[in-house]
């Protein structure tokens, strides 16, 4: 790899180790709000939930597409003849677009400015600069397969679903800005769960490409990323990413044809869950790895198998009306965000500092530290604590809506489980997380032989 | 997986991305809902512009703080919106609305309202709106 693309990678990990830290903070501050008298002091100081979740939602998204793209560009770099002068170009027109919205984000959200929408709370002006970003990083990876797109291995098919999804969701998710779709509350959410749905598809497909292509750098074994089985997955992730956000609509009126649809899709994923389980028990059996990335690939894969268990009871249509509108559903996506999709992220970082980015014995150590046993066990339990916490009490609110009577006392007076499980949970990502901001921190990035600050 | 099952596959999952959009924006629930008031507009604006969806769901989208208000107006009077909005609850903040303003929030949760069911029981059965079940 050239020393450029090694250092267009150190810029994008920093930025998505900024974003994470970023989002840990918003979350940890907002998570504070479920203590009513802490929730009072922070509204007197203008610190309302409404201008602190934004932050923890917008930059954990930022952190998981960051990342992902470091990973895209590293396999540019290596595949055929790397980077040219106008990927460079496209990398810093980007990155400097984001670098700029997203503190404009930060800003304006602290100062109480927002969209208003779910997940995409930032005020619409950010909007253009943040897709004409993702518009030129899109070019730079989808024109490398203009000559050969069909032999290419199933990384790059998910990591191509993933940036034209992307730019579709995202245009989709404005539509609310038109005066016909936003006089039109029924269509409106209609629309609005889609978009979102398929942005999450977006970066999911981003970080699943990213698990198959480290895995087969670290394992050195092309054939599985070109198997059938791993085409056949791809494609009932897709039909999940593009269908089953349904199955969080069944109450919104709309044909039943589409819940139907999203139940029966849903359902697939059991296809899905049997090859994760699978591999699962397969781990366990081998003798463990010692490479960092695979610790982490090892927990995520755990996760996915709980995540898909959740999803698919999320998705049967008497248990959903149970649960639908409870913390069962904050549950699935902090579980899902944090346990699969950043755990995958870490075992991708793990894997590019050791190997591709820190050459000193020192550094590659360094990056080790981050996957000792203790350090992932405990990330896995808090996190675990945290989901336990809002699957228990979001079941108990679901079944005494049912019965018609008010949920239990335990689940008020337990609300603070939340902001403590949540807090030990971003001590443990932090003690993760340092020991590679510290190797970041020491790698060059402006030029060869001399060392960023 | 051999090239030509590539291609089928891609073209299965192009079409099935095709139908469910198609489906979606040709939806007749939709096209026959009623188009917000000027009023409730306004009060959907300023839902928004007040970020409301980080404490509060319409059908079950937004966050977990607060209630979900789909139809929260079938119980919450204008004078008990009034006093909420201005005065805070526990862990909701004051917001500093005009009159106007809360007339505007009041017809927008009314109209929300009037689309449809947002949670279960709400209606004193236990029949979700789409799967009937005991």
């Amino acid at each position: 790899m050239s020393a450029t693309a090694k250092r267009l990678i150190i810029v994008q990990l920093r930025i998505a180790l900024a974003c994470v830290f970023i989002a840990l903070t918003g979350g940890v501050v907002s998570a504070l709000h479920y203590v009513p008298a802490v929730s009072a002091r922070l509204n007197a100081l203008s610190l309302t939930l409404p201008r602190l979740r934004p932050i923890h939602t917008t930059f954990a998204t930022a952190w998981i597409f960051s990342c992902g793209i470091a990973v895209v560009y590293s396999h540019l770099a290596r595949s055929g003849s790397g980077l040219d002068a106008g990927d460079v170009r496209r990398f810093w027109f980007h990155t400097i677009a984001w670098l700029a919205t997203g503190l404009g984000i930060l800003v304006s959200l602290l100062a109480g400015v927002s969209s208003g929408r779910e997940y995409l709370e930032f005020h619409p002006a950010f909007s253009l600069p943040l897709a004409a970003g993702w518009a030129a990083f899109a070019w730079s990876f989808l024109k490398r397969w203009s000559g050969g797109f069909w032999r290419q291995p199933v990384y790059v098919y998910m990591w191509s679903v993933s940036a034209l999804l992307f730019l579709h969701a995202f245009a989709e998710a404005h539509l609310w800005l038109l005066p016909s779709v936003r006089a039109n509350v029924v269509r409106d959410l209609q629309i609005q769960w889609k978009s979102c749905g398929t942005l999450v598809g977006s970066f999911n497909f981003l970080v699943y490409g990213t698990l198959a292509y480290v895995r087969e750098r670290v394992s050195g074994d092309e054939r599985g990323s070109q198997s059938t089985l791993s085409f056949v997955l791809f494609g009932v992730g897709c039909l999940n990413s593009f269908t089953n956000y349904a199955h969080h609509t069944y109450h919104v009126p709309q044909s039943h044809l589409v819940k139907w649809i999203s139940f029966v899709v849903s359902m697939s994923e059991i296809v899905i869950l049997w090859f994760v389980v699978h591999e699962v028990v397969q781990a366990m059996r081998r003798a463990r790895s010692s490479h960092a990335a695979l610790v982490f690939i090892e927990s995520g894969r755990v996760w996915t198998a709980v995540m898909l268990a959740v999803a698919m009871v999320i998705s049967v249509p008497p248990w959903n009306a149970v649960i639908h509108g409870t913390t069962v559903v904050a549950a699935h996506a902090m579980g899902s965000e944090i346990g699969i999709d950043s755990m995958l992220l870490f075992g991708a970082i793990a894997w590019l500092l050791r190997d591709q980015l820190a050459e000193e014995p020192a550094l590659q150590l360094l990056v080790d530290v981050a996957a000792r046993r203790w350090r992932v066990h405990a990330l896995n339990l808090s996190c675990g604590a945290l989901v336990a916490w809002l699957a228990a009490s979001g079941l108990a609110t679901g079944l005494s809506r049912l019965h018609g009577v008010p949920a239990p006392a335990w689940v008020i007076a337990s609300r603070w489980v939340f902001p403590v499980a949540g807090s030990v949970a971003v001590a443990s990502l932090v003690c993760v997380l340092w020991p590679w901001v510290r190797v970041v921190a020491r790698l060059p990035v402006f030029d060869e032989g001399r060392r960023s600050p | 997986m051999e090239v030509r099952y590539r291609k089928l596959l891609t073209s299965g999952l192009v079409a099935a991305f095709a139908v469910q959009g198609f489906l979606v924006y040709t939806d007749e629930t939709a096209a026959n809902a009623r188009e917000l008031s000027s009023a409730a507009l306004e009060g959907r604006a300023i839902w928004q512009a007040k970020n409301c969806a980080a404490c509060h769901q319409i059908y079950g989208f937004g966050g977990f703080l607060g209630g979900d208000l789909t139809n929260a107006a079938r119980h919450l009077s204008r004078a008990r919106l009034e006093y909420v909005l201005t005065s805070g609850s526990l862990q909701m903040p004051a917001f500093r609305l005009a009159p106007a303003e809360i007339d505007a929030v009041h017809a927008f949760l009314s109209e929300v309202d009037r689309t449809g069911v947002g949670q279960l029981a709400l209606d004193g059965g236990v029949n979700a709106p789409w799967f009937e079940f005991q």
